[in-house]
């Protein structure tokens, strides 16, 4: 792990910095941080030609934008980064990270539901002009998806309704 | 027309319909004129306008929008007289009609016509007139359908909807005792037909077009009747519903937390379909990266 991130549940909450206008990769991290890495994390968004100097201002940890500690690599994107940096071994999170690179990446055929997520967060963008309420809009978003990851990948949906009991159709 | 009243025309109307900030719509057209029609604007109330005050009294101040059948006084007094008692009333120009022959100018006629706001046909048998609260009674466990019906219900048809989910078994003798109207579920005045969906229904039940709710009824079949080929999201759609359904045991929170979704969906059928997202075009200008 590079030595510049936090350990896991850290003293001090950490604090993490990337672009305003967050979309995908800068929510779906925020939230793998709090769900995975520190509970009390706090995040900020500023415009792009700010991040560093801010970064060293408030101590906080560049993301998601190029010469930051955790950013694309490759064709892999800032939330791939996180996970392998703190080598979370969870499947459902590996299932996620694809479902988030191809949303992040414009490779919408890496997982079917990458179209999806890429429509909700350009959606949710749309609704939330205020970078924090997005965050906080976006997150619930995440934690359903992680907890289809984790437990329904399996289960299919019914479909069609069944008949109504007693009623006279 | 009081020009001294804030108002708005018909297309700024349309922009707001169906956002989950949208102000109240107040349709304030007399008794007769209001019974005689069987239209009403998306998610409008029926107030008439010697109830105005009292309305006006009796409810929280907020934003609402007031129309009549033209625009013209009957509009405008309910909107003096609301934003009296604290409302920040404004009252739609043209009203429900888009301005009255002979009337209002041409020129104002012709672009309050230009691009017709969409209303929604009334349906006394499914309990709404814009009158009194609907009410509507589905299966327990919502995943999609019974979670968009509703989402749709409160943005389009009426706001103050309430939606009751019960055991199958119990769905008939539920409904007859809350007098709430079945959907989803088969025998029910709304739902599934052949390959459409009750979202679907709800759509046609209420004569109701917009372009970017047929966009969003795509998503919804696809996803809930598994025919992802539709449409693009109709996969992850159907992933986050299931992931809800995992986190909210309790069908009323799941309802809660699932209707910012498709507020979220809808504003990408109806503004953010052209966009993509990609990591290149991240690059502000002139950096070196």
């Amino acid at each position: 792990m590079s030595s510049i991130l936090p350990p896991l549940s850290p003293a001090q909450p950490s604090r993490w910095i990337t672009r305003a206008r967050p979309k995908i990769d800068r929510v779906a991290c925020p939230w793998l941080i709090l769900r995975f890495i520190d509970a009390e994390a706090r995040f900020f968004y500023v415009p792009t030609e700010q991040v560093f100097a801010e970064a060293e201002r408030i101590g906080a940890i560049p993301f998601d934008l190029p010469n930051a500690p955790v950013t694309h690599q490759g064709e892999l994107c800032s939330f791939d980064a996180l996970v392998a940096a703190y080598r979370l071994q969870d499947l459902a999170l590996q299932a996620l990270a694809v479902i988030v690179r191809g949303a992040d990446t414009d490779r919408l055929d890496l997982a079917p539901q990458s179209p999806g997520l890429l429509a909700l967060s350009l959606g949710l963008s749309e609704i939330h002009r205020d970078d924090q309420q997005m965050l906080q809009a976006a997150l619930p978003l995440y934690d359903a998806l992680y907890a289809w990851c984790r437990k329904a990948q399996g289960e299919r949906h019914g479909g069609a309704p069944k008949a109504m009991q007693g009623a006279r159709a | 027309m009081d020009t001294a009243l804030p108002s708005l025309s018909p297309s700024a109307l349309a922009d707001l319909l169906g956002r989950p900030d949208a102000p109240l719509l107040l349709d304030v057209r007399r008794r007769e004129r209001f019974a005689a029609s069987d239209r009403l604007l998306p998610a409008a109330l029926h107030c008439a306008p010697e109830d105005i005050a009292g309305f006006a009294a009796r409810e929280r101040p907020r934003d609402v929008i007031v129309y009549c059948a033209y625009g013209h006084e009957v509009g405008c007094e309910a909107a003096r007289t609301l934003r009296l008692a604290g409302w920040n009333a404004r009252y739609l120009l043209g009203g429900i009609e888009a301005g009255e022959n002979g009337v209002d100018r041409l020129q104002d006629i012709a672009a309050w016509r230009s691009a017709p706001l969409p209303t929604i046909r009334k349906r006394a048998d499914l309990g709404v007139t814009g009158e009194r609260p609907s009410r509507w009674i589905t299966r327990e466990r919502p995943k999609i359908d019974r979670i968009a019906c509703p989402w749709l219900i409160l943005r389009f048809i009426d706001p103050r909807a309430k939606f009751f989910y019960v055991p199958e078994a119990q769905l008939v003798e539920h409904a007859r005792e809350l007098a709430a109207t079945p959907f989803d579920v088969h025998g029910a005045p709304v739902t599934h037909e052949w390959e459409r969906c009750s979202f679907d229904a709800v759509l046609h039940a209420f004569d109701l077009h917009m372009p970017a709710l047929d966009r969003l009824a795509d998503i919804v079949r696809g996803a809930d009747t598994l025919r992802f080929g539709l449409t693009g999201p109709a996969a992850g759609l159907l992933a986050i519903s299931l992931g809800l359904s995992r986190v909210y045991r309790d069908d009323q929170a799941m309802l809660r937390a699932a209707l910012p979704l498709y507020d979220a969906l809808y504003a990408w059928c109806r503004d953010g379909e052209q966009e993509t997202h990609d990591w290149p075009s991240h690059e502000p200008q002139g950096t070196s990266a």
